[in-house]
């Protein structure tokens, strides 16, 4: 076969055929004969594969394997195969742009022959895949990944090619009529053979050093030839971005907790970190043209799932509207998938109520009982009494339930703080706790109910009154923790004026911004947290969410030590609780899609975990439910803002619950 | 308000003692029975002159318990003077003083001038701790001792200006380092320029709202 002007024959040989069935059906198999040949074409060999114009054996492939997948195989990527989803953009473009006989370079094409042209194909079919007669094999030898040489009484090959994701494996060429030797020396000129030592019948290719075009396009692997691409394209954006990336790396590497260590550590183990992390960029083109996407294949810990309460016939009702329609359908699937349903009757939830109020009396009358003569000699109790009696009266005492000298709601706060130390005997009393249950007795109006959301609360907060306040310290550390990693300046500045210890924010920290905010506020602020959701920890972001508010003013005058923590202390009533709420999610957010959180952020907020509930309070407030209070139809806005507001998980249910009790008593009155 | 120098003071004791109600006797010459516990740590700033300078006063007022203790200590720091103060109808709250004075004197600069103060003295029918045992432990401490009430205002503006003669007698006499803030004492824009026309030792006193 003659040479078309632009390429010269290196090498022939006939004589070579391929076994269209090898394995399935003995009578089927066929073979082809055809002509190997290695090309030169403008400098890049190619290996061309063609089958002798053998009518009889076309035929006979064809009728055997008509509706055999055998053929299908290899990359299709001419016009008629469809382009795969997966496969990267570039190289179907490279494809469109070829027109020339040659559009095969980059491709493999093993097709079996169409049966309309089976009779009288031309002699010399210029390669296109539309005139391509029979089985044919044809690549450019860069695209070359090994060749495997067996012997069966004679020598076959079979090639493996490069792929953009796998290895492809050609069918096999069998050399019936001997020469596989020549041909390999052949090739030998043109690749670079070695041997696998782990199996001795595998050639591999290493990368081409003979000509220059080829070294480069070797290196052109799928890494970094996006890179490459793009680079020519968008040669700012590219380099940019690909600086960037390697910014990113160096300051994570540097930065945090990781720089003490690097100093500490002998100098031959610095670069360990540098080179883990280097040769690790692994980049991948297809996500986001334009900038490359830094992927990790770590799938990570699988995270611990949490199990919640079933919903409740209460939970249940809430989701239905007044004429009996389901509202939130999305959500209430999702709780039942997490817990499943409740099957408790109105009379297991009478009796639990029942249960809880007995407990609560008993509680009180422990107190109660003591006569003057016992408490004499009981110095704790004594104590905690005189100090519950002294903060009684200094707690809230503006707000009308709480207003005058003998109102009843300062009864009742000191009755549920008295009977709270009964219940936790080891705490007692401790100054904050009076303004934690104000609100909530308040909402309440019923010091057994509000005394159950207490303790519920308490568990929460109970740390913070231990002897020592661990629980303080160890949230003014998470504070430090979170606004280094957000505001690494600020936290700098405050560091330098004695302030890093941060404990401007104790009265945040212990009373939940009680004494920050108006009352109305306070309640929307725990109605939010106590849905324990965007994250663990989220009142430490209200804080960070504040101080982002205020760091310029505090930076700008340059205030001290004590400057800060007056200024912080004359805040009250100036904060804007939706605004920081919102800045305070947005954080949220903005860190937990962050790919490089420090663990210990992670571990703060908690995004190691599914945990989305705050879990502990949930249940007995979810068994002090009242069954007995339906949904007023036509609530007025600011109930409607109140009840709507509370998610239905949680301790908050409660107060929902209270919130529609108070919008009951207004309605009847 | 341009001042001379400035004084940062503490005031401590026990819980319900009337640490606040004395502060705000002081910054804004009222009792308010009414008015919410400490938590932490609140602040209030008044305007004095002593030998005819204007002195600011910046007054820390922190919560009495126990339990708070690991963390208002923080606050004596850079303090140049101390309001220690008990309450005469709890003798309970006068035997904690010692508890009292060892922590601040552990935990403050060593020349900062502590006044103890024996409050609620209109509470006489009440009594529990004589005057003379606060004198006494006065005497026996190196403290200033006097007896207020902050609901009557009794002896409020002498305890907090006396203090500060004090600390302002100790300047004079070069006791303390004026240059290093961590004495609780400051150098006010207007040192330089002493008005003599204020002169006077408790003349020109002024009620100076929250001005820092």
């Amino acid at each position: 076969m003659a040479t078309s002007s632009g390429f010269k024959v290196l090498y022939e040989h006939d004589g070579v055929f391929i076994h269209t069935n090898p394995e399935r059906s003995e009578e089927q198999d066929s073979l082809t004969s055809g002509s190997l040949r290695i090309l030169d074409r403008d400098g890049d060999i190619v290996l061309e594969y063609k089958p002798m114009e053998d009518v009889d054996h076309s035929a006979m492939l064809c009728a055997a394997k008509e509706f055999s997948s055998v053929f299908e195989w290899g990359q299709r990527r001419q016009g008629q195969s469809q382009a795969t989803g997966d496969m990267p953009p570039r190289q179907v473009e490279h494809q469109l742009s070829c027109e020339t006989e040659w559009d095969m370079v980059h491709t493999v094409q093993f097709r079996k022959k169409p049966s309309n042209n089976g009779g009288g194909a031309p002699p010399n079919p210029a390669p296109t895949p539309e005139k391509s007669k029979g089985s044919r094999l044809f690549f450019s030898l860069s695209d070359l990944a090994s060749v495997r040489v067996r012997e069966e009484g004679w020598s076959y090959l079979v090639f493996t090619l490069r792929d953009r994701n796998m290895g492809v494996e050609l069918p096999a060429l069998h050399f019936h009529q001997g020469g596989s030797e020549g041909f390999l020396d052949c090739l030998r000129k043109y690749v670079l053979l070695t041997g696998s030592t782990a199996d001795t019948s595998l050639l591999q290719v290493s990368p081409h050093s003979r000509a220059m075009s080829q070294s480069f396009e070797n290196l052109l692997d799928d890494a970094t030839f996006g890179l490459i691409t793009r680079f020519t394209q968008d040669p700012v954006t590219a380099t940019l971005g690909g600086f960037s990336k390697v910014t990113n790396y160096l300051f994570d590497a540097f930065r945090g907790p990781d720089t003490e260590l690097l100093q500490q550590r002998p100098v031959g183990e610095v670069a360990d970190p540098l080179n883990e992390v280097i040769p690790g960029l692994d980049i991948n083109q297809q996500e986001e043209p334009g900038f490359e996407v830094i992927t990790r294949i770590d799938l990570g810990v699988r995270p611990a799932v949490r199990r919640r309460e079933p919903v409740g016939a209460e939970e249940w009702n809430t989701n239905m509207d007044p004429e009996g329609r389901m509202r939130n359908v999305s959500h209430l699937k999702q709780t039942i998938f997490k817990g499943g349903l409740c099957h408790s009757t109105s009379e297991e939830r009478r009796s639990l109520t029942r249960r809880k109020t007995d407990e609560y009396f008993r509680m009180k009358l422990q107190w109660k009982s003591v006569s003057e003569e016992q408490e004499k000699r009981n110095s704790r109790l004594r104590d905690h009494r005189s100090l519950i009696d002294k903060d009684v009266n200094r707690t809230d005492r503006t707000n009308t339930f709480y207003e005058g000298a003998d109102s009843p709601g300062l009864i009742l706060l000191h009755d549920v703080l008295m009977t709270y130390c009964m219940y936790d005997f080891d705490l007692g009393y401790v100054q904050g706790m009076s303004d934690l249950l104000s609100p909530i007795l308040y909402v309440m109006e019923n010091e057994v109910d509000a005394f159950w959301c207490f303790v519920c609360f308490m568990d929460q907060m109970h740390q913070n009154f231990e002897e020592q306040m661990q629980g303080m310290k160890t949230q003014l550390i998470q504070l430090s923790t979170l606004l280094r990693l957000l505001d690494l300046s600020f936290w700098n500045y405050l560091g330098a004026q004695d302030s890093g210890h941060l404990y401007f924010c104790f009265r945040w920290l212990l009373i939940r911004f009680k004494r920050e905010l108006s009352y109305p506020d306070v309640l929307r602020l725990w109605e939010v947290m106590w849905t324990g959701l965007p994250c663990q920890n989220f009142h430490l972001l209200v804080c960070c969410a504040i101080l982002d508010s205020e760091k310029h003013k505090i930076m700008e005058e340059q205030y001290g030590f004590n400057e800060i923590l007056k200024h912080i202390n004359e805040l009250p009533m100036k904060l804007d609780i939706g605004a920081i709420l919102k800045k305070a999610e947005a954080i949220c957010l903005q860190l937990k899609s962050c790919k490089d959180l420090p663990d210990s952020v992670v571990e703060i907020l908690g995004f190691n975990s599914t945990k989305t509930e705050s879990s502990s309070q949930s249940e007995d407030m979810e068994r002090m439910d009242r069954e007995d209070s339906p949904e007023p139809s036509t609530p007025s806005d600011h109930q409607q803002d109140l009840v709507s507001d509370y998610s239905p998980s949680g301790s908050n249910r409660h107060l929902r619950d209270a919130a529609r009790d108070v919008y009951k008593l207004a309605y009847i009155s | 308000m341009a001042y001379a120098y400035l004084f940062k003071y503490i005031i401590i004791g026990d819980t319900g003692v009337g640490k606040s109600c004395l502060l705000l006797q002081f910054t804004d010459k009222r009792f308010q029975p009414v008015h919410d516990l400490t938590i932490g740590v609140e602040f209030g700033a008044r305007m004095i002159t002593i030998d005819g300078k204007q002195i600011k006063l910046q007054i820390w007022d922190t919560a009495g318990q126990e339990s708070f203790r690991s963390i208002t200590r923080s606050y004596y720091r850079g303090a140049a003077g101390a309001l220690l103060v008990y309450d005469i109808t709890r003798r309970d709250t006068f035997n904690h003083l010692t508890t009292w004075l060892e922590d601040a004197r552990q935990h403050s600069n060593s020349n900062m001038v502590i006044m103890l103060i024996g409050n609620k003295s209109d509470l006489e029918s009440r009594r529990e701790v004589k005057k003379e045992e606060g004198e006494a432990f006065a005497r026996e401490h190196g403290l200033i001792f006097m007896e207020t009430s902050a609901k009557t205002a009794s002896n409020v503006e002498e305890a907090f200006i006396n203090t500060a003669k004090e600390i302002y007698e100790k300047i004079q006499e070069g006791v303390f380092d004026i240059n290093n803030e961590a004495n609780g004492i400051k150098i006010g824009p207007q040192h330089a320029a002493t008005n003599s026309t204020l002169s006077g030792s408790q003349g020109g006193q002024q009620a100076g709202g929250g001005c820092c």
